[in-house]
């Protein structure tokens, strides 16, 4: 192989190759250490982007300038992964944050094969440490696909743990694997409040799934602007009277468990955010409302979220603004109209959804809904004196396809 | 459930006049900025859209020349029930039909669509060959088609998505009449291979291994090449080589182009999350010197495929295996990386070498077709190709087995 044509970036800063971290005096590891991504950094997009797609030098210079340069350090920052011998950059971490609660990725050129792996998990580590227990943020969660068992194994040795297992999650080289959630939580915390793991989770219902309705044929004109037909609900686009609808029911909400506390959401924000997404040829949030059949009345909406037609995956979502229509089933029955649109005409392998800890009734409809419990995620919220967690849940197409049909 | 009564009044019909386009139950007219309140009846997308957000994208394509959308309206009220899309191509336009598939007359109406739209384009319009693909499961269409004379020209295998199952798109082809009896029909000519059309085993591919570095922004490597992002000094390159190009039989004549719109073409793509078209550069890794370009156009990804293209750029580097290589790797980009279901490709039927590579590389013919530009005194076709995943995955058998075909599809 052709040496690389690769200018040394301590050399252009004048330094010799190796001694990039010698003044740094967090970050660094035994290997790799991180620092911010630099404009020159560019001519490296393939190590440190995390796309799987083509990236020229002159469009990353672009992303630099108008994204990486402009992330603001209290929401996101990513920093280039780089091998302390030759201070050549590897890979690159990401940390986020929504509050309190951190998310960690990461992206090393995916040639370097197992060696990269090492250096990703050294860099996560660091990432981790410095963000919980130096900034003390509450807990971070880092997302692995099953198959970076050298990461996996890396972190559960540094304080890391597997809080849920989301199957058959991601494409890697052809073949489906599982999704790890590992989570790092704040040790203080754990001293001061136990550990999250082992508050019971509350359930109601029976657990168990319920037929999925049959397909229903329209026999007359299909409801104006219908996407999917139920025996009793309809989904079709959302429009900006539904939102302002949705805004006005808001401000009527008795219930306070669906999210924490009740929200207020403005018509302008929501229309806006709405009609970005219908804009968009990938749109990465897909979003009905749910239509009573006898009457053309909007009662609710059903959604994917994180919409990913690589690894085909998405969130589902729903929420019922008219109580009165809560708990007959109508939920339900959208639901599974949202999952025939999933699997069957997107071509989705698995959906995930995520409730909070206190919603048991949400977590029993999924149930019912034929989702299976995929673990929990910890400390994601406050809630009355402590902190909070989620439960999380998964679907696989087959196991809905395999799931038994009312007539 | 609500009863939409669009036309209560005593007014009469719209089609009241119109003296062409006019079926039994439904007729054509343009698309008008009204039709966005019937937006999923009249626009073939997948995702769920506003009447609001609709009528901005149909403002927007009628200010655009070539925004080829006409509206199926059911005459008995008025009602837009579908759109058909005329697609200006050459000599070969083509024509696509949707119908809102949740009316239970769908089908027949579609056949209708067809039964106006095909006299119309190739009698009256005299379109020298109109191209009609239709999926493999719409009876009714498939049935109109070939009481009209169209001919089935090509089958792409697994191409579509359909409630959960892969259908196969077909290629119908309407051919001028008078441009037949004085041309006589393309298809009666035999198709000229050469090569042995046998499919070559993958070559091995994979990580950096024991080197300390991939090469300069690799993303995928092989044996002798590797592919990387499209750079400027990559479409410098290109241009250098358009100016001393000595084969016209590509398809296409030679081309010059400058830097800058190579660049513009290759690296203007966005780089954020899904994207339909995906370039690569072809390097060959005893010099690192750029000798190509390969990729995908056309991604759809809601059914997963896409049209591969590839090239070599110095006449000298071809006919090596620096192509296949090159090919076999973006083949692994596009299947397992992507998840990609099927890959199409197209190649003009005088162009023997690039046909008989894309059998080596395992693709498998899906038919012709007929008339797809002009060429010296008569009209080219096109030969096409398809690639399943499922079967470049499947080990190279010798050509004396045969290869089980266990695929569920409606052909």
């Amino acid at each position: 192989m052709t040496a690389p044509e690769t200018i040394d970036p301590s050399q252009a800063a004048g330094r010799l190759p190796g001694t990039g971290y010698t003044e740094q005096t967090f970050l660094v590891g035994e290997t790799v250490y991180l620092r911010p991504i630099e404009a020159s950094d560019a001519k490296d997009a393939t190590a440190w982007r995390d796309t799987i797609f083509p990236v020229s030098t002159a469009r990353t210079e672009d992303y630099i300038k108008e994204t990486i340069d402009k992330q603001d350090p209290f929401k996101e920052i990513t920093l280039a992964l780089v091998r302390k011998a030759d201070d050549v950059v590897v890979g690159s971490i990401r940390a986020s944050f929504s509050d309190l609660f951190a998310d960690f990725s990461g992206h090393v050129d995916p040639l370097y094969g197992e060696q990269g792996q090492t250096w990703k998990a050294e860099g996560l580590v660091l990432a981790a440490q410095w963000v919980v227990n130096e900034q003390h943020a509450i807990s971070g969660l880092c997302q692995l696909p099953a198959s970076e068992s050298i990461v996996i194994e890396m972190l559960n040795g540094a304080g890391f743990r597997e809080a849920a297992r989301f199957r058959e999650w991601f494409l890697r080289d052809g073949h489906r694997v599982d999704k790890v959630a590992l989570e790092y939580l704040n040790p203080g915390w754990v001293s001061a409040l136990g550990d999250p793991a082992a508050v019971e989770l509350q359930r109601s219902g029976t657990g168990e799934a319920r037929p999925v309705p049959e397909k229903t044929v329209s026999e007359g004109d299909p409801p104006e602007n219908a996407m999917l037909i139920g025996t009793r609900v309809y989904l079709r686009p959302p429009t900006r009277e539904d939102i302002e609808e949705i805004v006005r029911y808001a401000r009527r909400e008795t219930e306070t468990f669906f999210d924490i506390g009740r929200h207020m959401p403005d018509v302008e924000g929501f229309a806006a955010w709405s009609d970005r997404q219908q804009k968009q040829e990938f749109p990465e949030a897909v979003r009905f409302a749910v239509c009573l059949r006898e009457s053309g009345e909007v009662i609710g909406e059903v959604s994917l979220f994180e919409l990913d037609l690589i690894n085909r995956t998405a969130e589902t979502a729903s929420f019922f603004h008219r109580p009165e229509y809560r708990g007959g089933g109508y939920g339900s029955e959208a639901k599974q109209l949202l999952l025939e649109y999933a699997f069957d005409r997107l071509g989705l392998h698995v959906l995930q959804s995520w409730v909070f800890f206190p919603n048991t009734r949400s977590a029993a409809a999924l149930r019912k809904q034929g989702y299976t419990e995929a673990g929990r995620i910890h400390w994601r919220f406050a809630n009355d004196g402590s902190w909070d967690s989620f439960v999380v849940f998964d679907i696989l197409a087959r196991e809905w396809r395999a799931m038994p049909r009312a007539s | 459930m609500t009863e939409q009564v669009l036309n209560a009044s005593a007014s009469p019909p719209e089609s009241h006049g119109q003296t062409f386009l006019v079926g039994e139950e439904i007729y054509l007219r343009r698309i008008e900025k009204r039709d966005a309140r019937f937006v999923m009846s009249v626009r073939n997308t997948p995702y769920p859209q506003s009447p609001a957000v609709a009528e901005e994208w149909i403002a927007q394509g009628l200010r655009d020349k070539s925004f080829g959308v006409w509206t199926v309206v059911r005459r008995q009220d008025d009602r837009p029930v579908g759109s058909m899309t005329l697609h200006h191509r050459n000599v070969a336009p083509l024509v696509d039909v949707h119908i809102d598939p949740l009316y239970p007359s769908a089908g027949r109406w579609m056949a209708e669509v067809y039964r106006l739209v095909v006299p119309w384009l190739r009698d009256e319009i005299h379109v020298i060959s109109l191209q009609l693909p239709v999926a493999a499961d719409q009876t009714e269409a498939i049935a109109a088609l070939e009481e009209l004379g169209c001919v089935r020209s090509a089958c792409f295998r697994e191409m579509l998505r359909a409630d959960g199952r892969w259908v196969d798109l077909l290629r119908y082809v309407a051919l001028h009449l008078h441009w037949l009896e004085r041309l006589g029909h393309p298809a009666d000519r035999p198709i000229a291979r050469s090569g042995s059309g046998v499919r070559r085993p993958i070559p091995p591919h994979g990580t950096v291994g024991s080197d300390p570095q991939p090469p300069n922004g690799a993303m995928a490597i092989g044996q002798r090449v590797y592919l990387k992002a499209f750079d400027k000094e990559d479409a410098e390159r290109l241009s250098q080589f358009n100016r001393i190009e000595s084969e016209t039989g590509f398809g296409h004549s030679r081309l010059l182009t400058t830097d800058g719109n190579k660049v513009q073409s290759r690296l203007e793509a966005p780089s954020f999350r899904l994207r339909d078209y995906v370039p690569f550069v072809i390097r060959r890794r005893s010099d690192d010197r750029t000798i190509g370009d390969c990729g995908l156009e056309n991604i759809d990804f809601v059914h997963q495929s896409a049209e591969s293209y590839s090239w070599l750029y110095d006449p000298a580097t071809r006919g090596e295996g620096l192509g296949y290589e090159a090919k076999q790797l973006l083949l692994g980009f596009a299947f397992d990386t992507l998840g990609l279901h099927s890959i199409q490709s197209y190649v003009m039927e005088q162009n023997l070498r690039s046909a008989a590579a894309l059998r080596t590389q395992g693709y498998r013919e899906a038919g012709r077709l007929f008339w797809k530009q002009t060429g010296d005194g008569q009209f080219l076709n096109q030969l096409v190709f398809d690639l399943l995943a499922d079967e470049w995955r499947a080990p190279v058998l010798p050509p004396s087995l045969p290869t089980p075909d266990t695929r569920e599809s409606v052909s």
